[in-house]
């Protein structure tokens, strides 16, 4: 009997933490810190507008004369990020990671933010998937 | 009868680019770009002592006012990487990078460098064994 490829809603986090799109970075990075977080979605009315990652917000700290408190999360984030369905299989949404080298894919549904699947969510699913399929 | 788990080896970038201590930021730069790689091992002498990635580079540019050929790779490394041997099975290595959100782990064999395993390649091959030995 063949194993079925799961579906990524399974091994994503559901109900990320976003931010909107006309928040500072500052607040952006506080948000991640609290949460032990490095991506977030960003809103704008509710709607997918782009992804922050802990990365962007450290690129743009290291300039000088910037202040984080004044900096907006829609000049630091990435625009259209990747972005799949609740029931895309997990093997096309790796596959896609990892040939375009994305850190992260959004799940949507019905144009809201459902979940998030970040290479350490990969991870974390390929061992769990080696342990209960395969044996040591 | 399930089949077993694979080791590290299977799923790991052979023989990656490495870097000494001594050599330039900016060299290490160019061998990345070169390669399209965006982690380099870094070792004094034989001995793995840190790993460079294409983040820190960015950063240490971003600040301005260095200069990347002056630059030496141990000022701008990350010291004591994730280091496994060739026969680590693999959903132990992801587990780990999981956990401590790990970038990449280096396989050591005998003291010497032989290969990198990235998120890239970790997303790799769990596409590669959903279509294997975890559809079976």
């Amino acid at each position: 009997m063949k194993n079925p490829v799961p579906a990524i809603q399974k091994y994503m986090t559901t109900t990320p933490h976003t931010i909107g799109s006309e928040q500072t970075i500052a607040r952006a990075s506080a948000v991640m810190a609290e949460h032990g977080i490095r991506h977030l979605p960003v809103l704008h009315g509710g709607r997918l507008l782009g992804i922050l990652t802990d990365r962007d917000i450290k690129l743009i700290e290291t300039f000088r004369d910037v202040n984080p408190n004044e900096i907006t999360v829609e000049e630091a984030m990435t625009e259209r990020p990747y972005t799949v369905a609740p029931d895309a299989p997990l093997d096309e949404v790796v596959q896609a990671m990892a040939d375009k080298k994305y850190g992260s894919a959004v799940i949507s549904a019905n144009h809201k933010v459902v979940g998030i699947f970040t290479t350490v969510d990969a991870c974390a699913a390929l061992a769990y998937l080696l342990r209960e399929r395969l044996e040591h | 009868m399930s089949k077993s788990i694979p080791t590290i080896q299977k799923y790991m970038t052979l023989m990656p680019h490495a870097i000494n201590t001594e050599e330039s930021v900016g060299r290490a730069s160019g061998i990345m770009r070169d390669n399209r790689i965006r982690h380099l091992p870094v070792m004094h002498g034989s001995r793995l002592i840190g790993i460079l990635t294409d983040r820190d580079i960015k950063l240490i540019e971003s600040v301005g006012e260095v200069d990347l050929e002056t630059m030496t790779v141990d000022y701008a490394m990350s010291v004591s990487p994730y280091a496994v041997s060739p026969e680590a099975p693999l959903d132990e290595v992801v587990q780990e990078m999981a956990d401590k959100k790990y970038g990449c782990a280096v396989i050591v064999q005998e003291g010497a460098v032989i290969g990198i395993l990235t998120m890239v390649d970790a997303c790799q091959a769990l596409a590669d064994l959903l279509h294997t030995r975890l559809a079976k």
